[in-house]
């Protein structure tokens, strides 16, 4: 059986649309799909969204616990540290 | 565009430590007399501080990010009052979808509030207990932010007046009351693993992404963003959820059967409610954004199944009775919900109707395999009686399932019989009790002495505790306005809002 999907859905908000961007240029073959109201990223294994990339991308300092302003759901374990947020399955 | 390095602070793991871990050990009582619950389910605990949060949550950012998401909510659903958006929904057919969600979930986020307040108290490590505080306020949050959103829409439409004491008396609202009073009135480790782990991490997604994504399709704003709101909660709920299994799991060999058994069946009773759903989705959303067979696959074939596969190396097993059950349903389900709502919707709270040639078209692409060759004939003769002036209402009331509550409306998909209705029966004490699938039977022969002391809302009308024997005396016992809240779409006064606000 192939890899488990590690899954993030964020409101399609100018701060979502942004962190989604970030995630694409931090996840190699990351799969980004617009969903009415809603952005779903989906990728196998994990997801990595890191801080400094995203504050680079909105142009302010950006903590990762902010990315629950934005979150819809998610499919996978977390671990959320000051730089990053982290989604991922361990199997 | 540059920034500035990021600011130093203490660590988000250490202020974790901190801002949590303020409990103590009791000296003047016995802790068995201050932590009562903790034993009485079989679970062993050897560490509590075992328990983390992997959000690492604490007071100070709690505060803030809720006090954001709330200023957010409230100018939206001002903007929506102020400029009269009930007038571009896609039609208001939709509102039926939300008079569902009022009377069944939101009295549900409320009932959560208690049980999740119970289970902190029940608790002794402080990660496990603060995590259940907050979720109580969240869910407190959730119960009025809900209430306030849908407020606007009991301006215009009939249906959203009582809905608290609907969730409390009417017939089809027992199937999610009964499912949160299971879980209330079991011990705080049950009640974690059936609202934290099988509601919350297994099936949210299914409730709260479908409602809110339709919701967005449908022209709801205000929907939209109390739903994406609460959902924001959830994924740190879903969180909760996994922390609490991987918990219970890792402390003993011993808690893995007792914590399999609890997994199992709340995934079934937490299918058979979203059944509910099912139907909202294809057949209340007037624009349907994904069909529940989609939502199925994504959210049970591939992430729950993830899930479990992540659960694997502790002992636990897939239910691949109840997947299998599930996935056999995926092509049945809402089609056969609303039917039994299309025929008993003269004793409910919200208006159905027959889809229309493109909803029809729409099914049809979505269920290939299903709804041309078993519904479509159906309902087409449905329309012609309508056609007639022969719409059928009927009048006798359905026998339900003692576990879950839904009528006994389902087929023998698996069986290969799609168009034969089945159901299963128990014997207890000398009396039977039916059962709607393998599933719930099962449920109820694991603890028969509490589902036989279920409220059954058919059993009740009988013994004349609602009211009286007919249809109108009920409907009145029930808070229902015969000839308003009840009855089909067409005709309603609903009917003749909407074509006013949209000056037909």
């Amino acid at each position: 059986m192939s890899a488990s999907i590690a899954l993030l859905c964020l409101q399609a908000t100018e701060d979502g649309r942004t962190i989604a961007e970030a995630i694409r240029q931090d996840n190699e073959g990351v799969v980004i799909t617009n969903k009415p109201a809603m952005i779903q990223i989906e990728r196998p294994e994990r997801i990595t969204v890191k801080a400094s990339t995203v504050s680079e991308a909105l142009g302010r300092d950006w903590e990762p616990e902010e990315l629950q302003l934005v979150l819809i759901s998610l499919g996978g374990q977390v671990d959320e540290t000051d730089d990053e947020f982290i989604v991922y399955w361990n199997n | 565009m540059s920034v500035e390095p990021r600011k130093k602070r203490l660590n988000k793991k250490d202020a974790y430590k901190y801002m949590t871990r303020l409990g103590w050990d009791p000296t003047y009582q016995k802790e068995e007399d201050v932590f009562p619950y903790l034993e009485m389910e079989g679970l062993k605990i050897h560490d509590w501080e075992a328990w983390e949060d992997p959000f690492r949550m604490t007071m100070d950012s709690y505060w803030k990010l809720q006090a954001e998401k709330d200023k957010k909510l409230y100018s939206i659903i001002d903007a929506f009052a102020q400029n009269n958006a009930q007038k571009n929904i896609s039609d208001a057919r939709y509102v039926n979808a939300l008079k569902l969600f009022l009377t069944g979930v939101t009295p549900l986020e409320y009932k959560v509030v208690q049980g999740f307040s119970h289970a902190a108290r029940a608790f002794k490590g402080e990660g496990a207990a603060i995590a259940c505080q907050m979720q109580a306020i969240d869910e407190l949050r959730h119960f009025q932010t809900q209430v306030h959103t849908m407020s606007h829409y009991n301006k215009y439409f009939d249906g959203f007046h009582d809905y608290s004491t609907m969730h409390d008396r009417v017939w089809y609202l027992s199937v999610p009351k009964s499912f949160g009073d299971d879980a209330s009135t079991a011990g705080p480790f049950e009640y974690l693993t059936a609202i934290s782990f099988s509601f919350e991490f297994v099936l949210t997604s299914l409730l709260f992404v479908p409602f809110m994504s339709g919701a967005a399709y449908n022209g709801d704003m205000a929907t939209v963003t109390f739903g994406f709101s609460a959902q924001s909660d959830e994924s740190r709920h879903m969180t909760l959820g996994l922390s609490a299994i991987k918990f219970m799991l890792e402390q003993d060999a011993q808690n893995v059967p007792i914590v399999q058994k609890w997994m199992d069946k709340w995934l079934w009773r937490g299918y058979r409610m979203l059944g509910l759903v099912a139907m909202m989705m294809d057949y209340m959303l007037p624009n349907s954004p994904t069909s529940w067979a989609e939502a199925v696959e994504l959210y049970i074939e591939q992430n729950c199944m993830a899930l479990y596969k992540d659960l694997e190396k502790y002992g636990i097993k897939i239910p691949e009775k109840l997947v299998n059950t599930i996935v056999a349903e995926k092509g049945h389900l809402s089609h056969q919900v609303w039917n039994i709502f299309y025929n008993h919707t003269n004793a409910a709270a919200f208006h159905t109707w027959m889809p229309d040639e493109q909803k029809m078209n729409w099914l049809s692409e979505k269920y290939p395999d299903t709804f041309d060759k078993y519904y479509r004939p159906m309902f087409e003769r449905y329309i012609a009686l309508e056609k007639k002036g022969e719409r059928f209402y009927s009048e006798v009331l359905p026998l339900v399932c003692q576990t879950c509550q839904i009528p006994l409306g389902f087929t023998d998909i698996e069986g290969g019989n799609p168009h034969v209705y089945t159901h299963n029966t128990s014997e207890y004490n000398g009396e039977i009790f039916h059962t709607c699938s393998d599933g719930c039977k099962e449920i109820f022969e694991a603890q028969p002495e509490k589902y036989v002391q279920a409220w059954l809302p058919p059993h009740q009308i009988f013994q004349g505790n609602c009211g009286g024997a007919t249809i109108p005396e009920v409907l009145n016992w029930y808070k229902i306005e015969l000839g308003v809240d009840n009855m089909d779409y067409v005709g309603s006064p609903d009917e003749a809002m909407w074509n006013k606000l949209k000056n037909k």
